[in-house]
Order: structure tokens, then C-alpha cells, then sequence
């Protein structure tokens, strides 16, 4: 299976998400804060990373740049997830190699699982699971780009 | 009775006018509270303004900001204190919305790691932004709870993420919590037991008359004990003073708690007319008031910081009145 790496310190959010993707037949893992994040990331080796910025010890934005960083953890997509609708912090973060920078508020867990299939889907090294259910369109694979999504 | 003049000493001062700061708050959003206020022009404007004057700045930090640009304005132009007042506009930490809760805790957060950037001096928590039917008294007890829960963790968050600035917690208009003296003491008991280093309340004498006003309405508090307002601001002084590093301070005409002082009095008229200030019922009396406040702060080792929360208001209008204030309660001899 897939492993998806949930790097969020709120744990109903982090619940929340959790179970979509292990709906959607995901393998996954979850992180409370930033430094377990970067542990998880480099001991599992996840093929997505999903990661909150505002968090304690590192926030999201420090977690991204110390994994870009790693030749270990580098290649891992990150999508970034958050509550804030920053500017700044969405340059920041496909700047320092996010593939995506994504509101919580303004995505369903089944469309984030869906951009998280599409971005995988155009990394031909993932084995993808196919969806589970209806009710989320498809987008394009080649892209992974979301509507309301910001990506790089 | 002569409130405050009693209690706090005698009509000589005992410390030099410049011991007492005097600010404004201004919250960063062009709404109803700041009208056609907006950064960066206004903002810039307001905090040269203010530092020019000797006078701090507390500002409410709303809506997704970028740090840089509320940093700038301090960059060239620093007051003699900055306060941070959390977010409160769409803010519900208790929501049973998970994404509104989640975004407020995020926000409320912002505010706080941008408030010990800026190396400002305070930063103001509200334990609570909605009122909810809280009638129920069982039910604010459990609001109550909820918000020293959503408090606890966000000082967690504050811990581990090594900030250190001065976190105040604000008294508010009831049904929310703290609306009394004594519920103004719990919040100091719950605070000294935390395990902040450095902390204390927010006294905002408008939320605290206005708080009196409404559980007398509601029964809550026997008004056969013909409470003024004066005792019941003496009171909440006597008790925890000490734990007072701000206050709020508005004038208190009709139901309005965000006033500014005297502001409908015509120029010519000089604040100090006794006659002028002694209001009809519902009103408080601003110069007992004010005697009070000064000299409560005059007596404290580190006098806390009085802000002039009259939102609603140019901010130019603002220091004036901050002027005129200070002018009349604490004249330079």
C-alpha cells in the first residue's frame, strides 16, 4: 500500500484525515508535531507528505526546508495543508518545494485524497490505489492541479 | 464617596507623569471598529503618530497577515510599548465547527508567534469570542471549561515553541467569561498555577461595567445591594491589582462600551467640568473613574499600561483625548 505521512498536530484534524485515506486503502501514518514529522519521514519514507505549518518546535515551513534538504527525504512530494490563507506563507512553501499549498476549510478529505492520487499518479515510481468511492471528479494526473489548490 | 482619591493616596503625586504609559488601541482591519482604516498607509500614520506622541500602540491583529507588513510599521517608528490583542473577528476556538475551531486555534497562534517578533510588549488573550445562550448556567459552565482547555493548549503551543511574551488574559462582557471580580480572580489563580513565566490580566473597566449592567439584568446580581459601579471597580482593584498590567479604558455613554471618553462633549468644554461628568443612570462617572485608574497606577511598582480603547474613532481623535485625559488626571505641576 501507499504510505501517506499526516504531519498535523491537531488530532481531530489529523484523525479526520486519517481515516479518508485509510478509506481510500492508503497506508497511513501520523506525525503530532514537526520534529516527529522528520522523523516518521525519514524511518518510513512515506511517498506523499501531508503537512500542517502551524505547528510547535518546527513549524511546517522549517519541516519542509529541513526535508528538501535531506538527499534522503528530498524527493518526497509535500502538500501542504493549513488554515491560514497567507500569501506569503503559500510562496514560502511551494518556494521551498511544496507541490501544492491547499486550506483546510476549503477541501472535503475525499478531494485531498484525490489530489493526493493525482500528484502521485504523475510520479510513475507510485503504485497508486484506485478510488473507492464515487463523488470526486478526476483531474489531470499530469498535473495534479486542484481548482482552488495553489501549486507550483 | 470619593472613589479612588480615598483608597490610592492622598492629592499629592507620588510619581512622575511619565511613569504612567498611556496607548491606543487600534485593531488593523477597515470595519466598523476603524473606519477606513487599512494597512499599510493608515497604519504607518498611526503608529508614527502615536510614537511621536509617547503613546503605545495595542493592536488586534485580524484577518491573514503577512508579518513584514505589519513589522515595517514598527521598524521606523517604535511607541513606548506594544501590546498584541488576539484576533476576534470570525474567531470561535469552541466551535463545534472542527474546521472554524482548527482555523481560530491557527490564528490565535499567528497572532502570538507575530506578537514575539514584533518583541512586543503583551499580547491580550480573549478565553472566549461568541456568546452563546448561556443562560444556562450549567451550560457556561462547560463554555468555562472548553476555554481554559482551548487556553491550556495553546499555552502548550507557546511552551514548545520557546516564546516568551507576556500572555494577559482580558476580562469580557458577560455571558462570557470572566465577567466579575471574582470570576476575574479565578482567572488569576488559573494563571499563577500555569506555568507562565510572566502573565497577568487585562482589565478593561468597559467590559467590567458593562458585565455589572447585564447580570443585573439578569437577576445575577441583587440589586437591593446597590452596587455602584465605582465599588465594583474598587473591588476587582483591592483584590488583584497586582496582577493588572493593562487597562482598558473607555468613556461609557448609553450601551456602548467602546467609546471615547467625553467624546461628545462640544471642544469648548473642558473635560474637567465636574458638571459634565457626572451622568445619568446606566453611566459611569468618568472622573471617579479616572481618579481612580491613575492613582491606582501611580502606586504600582511597574504601573500598568493604560489603552484608550475607544475603537470607532480616528485614531487622531484618540491621542487627543489620551492627552486630555492625562492632562486632567494627572497634570504636571
Amino acid at each position: 500500500m501507499v504510505k501517506v505521512l499526516i504531519v498535523e498536530d491537531d488530532p481531530l484534524i489529523g484523525r479526520m484525515y486519517q481515516k479518508m485515506f485509510i478509506f481510500e486503502k492508503f497506508e497511513v501514518e501520523l506525525a503530532n508535531d514537526g520534529e516527529e514529522g522528520l522523523s516518521k519521514a525519514a524511518s518510513i519514507k512515506p511517498a506523499i507528505i501531508l503537512l500542517d505549518i502551524m505547528m510547535p518546535k518546527l513549524n511546517g515551513l522549517q519541516v519542509l526546508e529541513i526535508l528538501k534538504a535531506d538527499i534522503q527525504t528530498k524527493a518526497i512530494p509535500v502538500l501542504v495543508l493549513t488554515n491560514l490563507a497567507g500569501q506569503q506563507d503559500a510562496e514560502d512553501a511551494l518556494s521551498k518545494g511544496a507541490v501544492m499549498y491547499i486550506i483546510k476549510s476549503e477541501h472535503e478529505p475525499r478531494e485531498i485524497t484525490e489530489m493526493v492520487r493525482n500528484i502521485l499518479a504523475g510520479d510513475s515510481h507510485k503504485q497508486v490505489p484506485p478510488a473507492a468511492g464515487p463523488g470526486v471528479k478526476g483531474k489531470n494526473p499530469s498535473t495534479g492541479h486542484s481548482p482552488s489548490g495553489t501549486t507550483r | 464617596m470619593e472613589y479612588g482619591l480615598e483608597k490610592y493616596g492622598d492629592s499629592q503625586a507620588e510619581r512622575e507623569p511619565t511613569d504612567i504609559k498611556l496607548g491606543l488601541a487600534v485593531s488593523n482591519l477597515a470595519n466598523h471598529l476603524n473606519p477606513g482604516f487599512e494597512i499599510p498607509s493608515n497604519l504607518t500614520s498611526m503608529v508614527a503618530l502615536a510614537a511621536y506622541n509617547q503613546m503605545g500602540v495595542e493592536l488586534e491583529l485580524e484577518g491573514d497577515l503577512d508579518f513584514s507588513a505589519v513589522s515595517t510599521r514598527f521598524r521606523l517608528h517604535r511607541p513606548p510599548f506594544i501590546g498584541v490583542h488576539q484576533p476576534v473577528k470570525a474567531i470561535d476556538a469552541l466551535s463545534e465547527d472542527m474546521h472554524l475551531r482548527s482555523y481560530s486555534s491557527d490564528r490565535i497562534r499567528q497572532a502570538m508567534i507575530m506578537a514575539e517578533r514584533l518583541r512586543a510588549d503583551y499580547f491580550t488573550v480573549h478565553l472566549q469570542t461568541v456568546d452563546r445562550d448561556w443562560a444556562d448556567l450549567q451550560a457556561r459552565q462547560a463554555q468555562i471549561k472548553a476555554s481554559w482547555e482551548v487556553f491550556d493548549e495553546q499555552i502548550s503551543f507557546y511552551n514548545r515553541t520557546d516564546l516568551s511574551i507576556p500572555i494577559l488574559v482580558e476580562n469580557l462582557e458577560y455571558p462570557k467569561y470572566p465577567a466579575t471580580p471574582e470570576e476575574i480572580g479565578e482567572v488569576v489563580s488559573h494563571l499563577l498555577a500555569s506555568d507562565l513565566l510572566s502573565t497577568g490580566v487585562v482589565l478593561d473597566i468597559g467590559h467590567l461595567w458593562r458585565s455589572r449592567d447585564l447580570m443585573t439584568e439578569a437577576g445575577l446580581i441583587n440589586s437591593g445591594d446597590n452596587l455602584s459601579y465605582e465599588d465594583y471597580l474598587q473591588s476587582t482593584i483591592d483584590s488583584y491589582g497586582g496582577q493588572v498590567k493593562v487597562v482598558h479604558y473607555t468613556g461609557c455613554r448609553g450601551f456602548q462600551t467602546h467609546l471615547l471618553p467625553e467624546l461628545n462633549l462640544p471642544p469648548e468644554q473642558p473635560i474637567n467640568d465636574p458638571d459634565l461628568l457626572i451622568h445619568p443612570n446606566n453611566e459611569y462617572n468618568f472622573r471617579q473613574i479616572g481618579d481612580l485608574l491613575f492613582r491606582f497606577a501611580s502606586q504600582q511598582t511597574l504601573p500598568p499600561y493604560l489603552v484608550n480603547e475607544a475603537f470607532g474613532n480616528p485614531y487622531t481623535a484618540v491621542i487627543q483625548n489620551n492627552h486630555d485625559i492625562f492632562e486632567t488626571f494627572w497634570p504636571i505641576k
